[in-house]
């Protein structure tokens, strides 16, 4: 029996000496046709109201209104031409002409009243808390939006495309009128749900091989092809790849096009030099939107805005951007690149800087603030408040190792001040609860500053219940400036508040923003060029679902195919130690003898069974 | 009737460990601190209430416990294990699709690595010669982690010398179906994967195999034997049958274990298991997805214990006496 069973594997290892090596390839997919992108979350779910987790659901199958480019805070009209308040409270859509369905329905006005509408019976958006009293169809390609008295302009703008908790994707009447939105939520529009996704979008949606890969198929017949030209991959097929230097492999090796994962870029450049990222110096990955040091403001001796001055002062975020996690310098106002890029020229943000700001890493200055608080010293060196030793506890997350290298940088410049920080590390859950209760005295966090626009920035860090507004700050003076700001949409007006909310921000220290995150990007050449980069910033490189209209929508609609790939046989890839094929599957290496290295160390294992019965 | 009575004694014991196991799972993820749904939106940068409500409605998180505990076996007995809150998927179609790819590797690396290490183990046990030369080969392998091994098979002969495809369970280009390309493909992204675990696991299973085999050769039936004049063969075959019954334990308990996967060899491989989702499940506080994979993993843990229990009884004459007469 048990010689019968290493016979089998025998047979087996030899089998695959001769079976491997003629892997042919033969693909389905041809791999210049075809644009890898990877995920580190398994695609389980195409559900178009809840974004799915399909990289490209929102965006390529499915498209909204407009879409945001979030690295220059552009809004791009997208299904729709144009749009303007005609009235205070009506906001009128127009939609381009000539729009379709994959189907070859034409897309309407009705479509769009119905799928906002469609959201709210979901239960997933709440416009009517935003004011929205009506939506009127006036003709095939213009719809008004009516509001209860004068809307939030400022929010409003953000339902114009897709997010969490944000906006709306435009889906199909005639398919989605036979569907009970109650039932919407816990259907996951795969196997035979998958008719249903029949969206406007330059890809359809393929194949989904569950928790392993999302296959989109170009959709010819996009009524886009005029309007912003054919995308160029016919196939994006997106695989589950959970750990990063898998992923690094892979890139090395070419079998990934596009991702977002964190490797050693310099490394994996030496060995593909078809590797690029946003950046060509460091820190090469795309720096996207401010880490902030959260301040208690409720609590002493964080709610005095000298006592914060202090602190920003002592910070140096260049230290942390050189031995913490990979990351550019921050501005002192919460603004990512793209926020920067749009309004830091319009509101003179040096010359507000120079005028309220702080100087990073000026201990000595910071110094002299604190000791004008008569917050003195004891013998041990430490600064004391009402006679009690300052000790500060920085609430952290236990995972984010970025997060918990940059506290323990900020511990030590705060030493420096005589200020004592404890730190303590939750998992995440128990973190935001600690925010959200106000029990720390420092917190690190991004979710403020991770917004499309710069309203939603100070209004989700500024505003008395601000999604954001962690430390509990309150000011009745930005408050009056945020509801102001919500009332309009004059882009010179815009501004003038965006300066003065600046001032207030720069003057009382809310937050300090330590560093600029980055999100980690990198995309291979050899197939598919033109990516976007600082230079050339028409997409946004996050390759993550449910953030498919903020940008990776027209990053992926931008690639063009490598010209270099009809003539690899004359550019020899040199790029890897290894010889590498032209498929990715890496079975069909050329040598079909190298089988016999498993098939000797499995025949090693099984020696032994065969030689013990001879005895 | 004996065996009956053992057989009934048994399956209550069973169900009751059942519903406290369950029960537990239930229990233990809830009570960790942080509310998954918030936790859940603000990693993904929207903080946003009524989203919260919204999730905590669908998943029925914002009932009381003791209703959440009521429906939670009321859909048990429906064949429903929920809906997974980080996957956005039915945890029974989560579980589905993963599990085939782990016990495609981890029952044959399972049983091969339990044959071949008892083999090994008693070959050593009986020859010292032998034994000296490939006990600290049996320990090195015994202690070499799992991940380990598998990252140096990776580097070592996926990366730089390419003889096998090293990521995922098949070619990326393919999907899933009955063609030969396809069974091909799944074979060469086999290999490196259950070769990671087939070789680490030889050497726990030898290791105890030769300590028992010694530890029966110097029994006083062997003894009893030897005097008598039994040939070696016969000696060792006693011997054996008494050292093999451990053995049989520990692999019933690997097996049942099975379907939590292999996370290490997931992850370095690749592989699409079901180890890592539930190594995320509860990193993220997935309660549907834990229950369910954790029912899975105590069902089959029990399945399996039962049936080494009822195993015994026939390979262990004195297991069944004890039961029988006791």
């Amino acid at each position: 029996m048990k010689r019968y069973l290493a016979l089998a594997v025998m047979a087996l290892m030899l089998g695959s000496v001769f079976g491997f090596a003629s892997v042919s390839a033969t693909s389905e997919y041809p791999r210049n046709e075809t644009l890898y992108t990877a995920n580190s979350a398994p695609p389980t779910n195409a559900n178009p109201f809840q974004g799915g987790n399909i990289i490209g659901l929102d965006g390529l199958i499915f498209e909204p209104l407009a879409m945001l480019n979030f690295m220059t805070g552009e809004l791009k009209p997208w299904l729709a031409e144009s749009w303007k308040w005609v009235k205070p409270n009506v906001f009128e859509v127009k939609l381009r002409p000539g729009l379709k369905w994959q189907d070859g329905q034409p897309l309407t006005a009705e479509d769009v009243k119905f799928s906002y509408e469609y959201y709210q019976e979901i239960g997933l958006r709440n416009w009517t808390k935003l004011g929205l009293k009506e939506i009127k169809v006036v003709d095939d390609r213009t719809v008004d939006f009516i509001f209860n008295g004068t809307p939030n302009y400022q929010l409003w703008q953000l339902q114009l495309f897709y997010g969490w908790g944000q906006g709306a994707l435009i889906i199909p009447e005639h398919i989605f009128k036979n569907i009970d939105p109650k039932q919407i939520p816990k259907m996951t529009f795969l196997g035979d749900e998958q008719k249903y996704l029949v969206g406007s979008g330059p890809y359809k949606l393929k194949e989904v091989v569950q928790q392993q890969k999302a296959i989109l198929v170009r959709n010819d017949n996009w009524w886009g092809n005029k309007v912003f030209g054919e995308p160029a991959p016919k196939y994006i097929i997106q695989l589950y790849v959970k750990d990063n230097s898998q992923a690094a492999n892979m890139f090395i090796k070419g079998d990934l096009d596009v991702g977002t994962y964190y490797i050693d870029i310099v490394q994996a450049k030496k060995q593909n030099p078809n590797l690029v990222s946003w950046l060509e110096e460091p820190p090469y990955f795309p720096p996207v939107a401010p880490v902030l040091l959260y301040f208690n403001t409720k609590k002493p001796p964080m709610d005095n805005p000298q006592f914060r001055r202090a602190i920003a002062m002592a910070i140096n975020p260049e230290q942390i951007t050189k031995n913490g996690p990979i990351s550019g310098k921050p501005a002192e106002i919460p603004f990512g690149t793209g926020l920067l890029q749009k309004w830091a020229g319009k509101i003179g943000l040096d010359d507000l800087v120079k005028e309220y700001g702080w100087q990073y890493g000026n201990i000595a200055e910071a110094n002299k603030i604190l000791d004008e608080l008569g917050m003195k010293k004891n013998a041990d060196g430490w600064r004391t408040y009402n006679g009690k030793v300052i000790e500060l506890h920085l609430v952290t997350c236990a995972g984010c190792s970025d997060w918990i290298s940059t506290a323990e940088i900020i511990q030590n410049q705060l030493r420096a001040l005589g200020i004592k920080v404890v730190i303590d590390k939750y998992d995440w859950g128990a973190m935001m609860e600690k925010y959200k209760k106000g029990d720390f005295d420092l917190g690190l966090h991004w979710a403020g500053t991770f917004q499309p626009t710069a309203y939603a920035v100070y209004n989700a860090l500024m505003s008395k219940d601000g999604s954001a507004n962690f430390g509990g700050y309150y000011n009745p003076q930005a408050q009056q400036i945020l509801d102001e700001f919500a009332k309009t949409t004059d882009p010179n007006k815009e501004a003038q508040y965006i300066k003065q909310l600046s001032e207030i921000w720069l003057k009382d220290v809310p937050a300090v923003p330590v560093y600029m995150a980055t999100l980690f990007y990198e995309a291979n050449t050899k197939y598919w060029t033109n990516w976007p980069n600082e230079k050339n910033p028409y997409g946004v490189p996050i390759f993550w679902a449910k953030y498919g209209t903020w940008g990776t929508a027209l990053a992926l609609l931008g690639v063009k195919p490598a010209s270099a790939t009809q003539t690899t046989s004359s550019q020899p890839s040199t790029s890897t130690s290894q010889p590498t094929t032209n498929t990715p599957s890496t079975s069909s290496t050329s040598s079909g003898g190298g089988i016999c290295g498993p098939a000797f160390i499995v025949g090693l294992a099984v020696l032994p069974l065969l030689l013990r019965r001879r005895r | 009737m004996g065996f009956k009575k053992y057989l009934a004694r048994k399956t209550f014991v069973y169900g009751i460990t059942f519903i406290f196991a369950v029960t537990l799972n239930w229990l233990l993820p809830r009570l960790m601190p942080g509310n998954p749904i918030e936790a859940m939106m603000s990693k993904s940068g929207a903080v946003n209430d009524a989203l919260v409500k919204f999730y905590e409605e669908l998943y029925g998180l914002n009932q009381p416990l003791w209703k959440q505990f009521v429906n939670f076996w009321v859909s048990l007995f429906h064949g429903d294990l929920g809906y997974s809150i980080l996957y956005n998927a039915p945890v029974s179609s989560i579980i589905k699709h993963a599990l085939p790819y782990d016990i495609a590797i981890l029952l044959p690396a399972i049983v091969l690595s339990w044959l071949v290490g008892n083999w090994l183990g008693a070959l050593a046990g009986k020859n010292k010669k032998y034994d000296k030369y490939t006990m600290p080969l049996f320990y090195f392998l015994a202690s070499m982690p799992y991940f380990w091994f598998a990252m140096i098979l990776v580097y070592v002969v996926g990366v730089k010398l390419g003889w096998l495809p090293y990521s995922g369970a098949y070619a990326p280009d393919l999907v899933p179906s009955l063609s030969w390309t396809f069974i091909k493909s799944f074979l060469s992204h086999w290999i490196l994967p259950f070769l990671s675990l087939f070789i680490v696991m030889i050497g726990s299973w030898a290791i105890g195999m030769r300590n028992m085999i010694i530890y029966e050769l110097e029994a006083d039936y062997v003894r009893y034997l030897e005097a008598l004049g039994a040939s070696e063969k016969l000696m060792t075959k006693h011997a054996y049958r008494n050292a093999i019954l451990p053995q049989v334990t520990g692999l019933a308990l690997q097996l049942g274990m099975m379907v939590a996967g292999a996370i290490a060899t997931e992850i370095v491989f690749n592989y699409p298991g079901i180890g890592v989702l539930i190594m995320n499940a509860a990193l993220n506080q997935d309660y549907f997805l834990l229950q369910g994979a954790f029912l899975i993993v105590v069902i089959s843990v029990l399945a399996a214990n039962f049936l080494i229990d009822i195993v015994y009884a026939f390979i262990d004459p004195r297991v069944r006496a004890s039961y029988t007469e006791g």
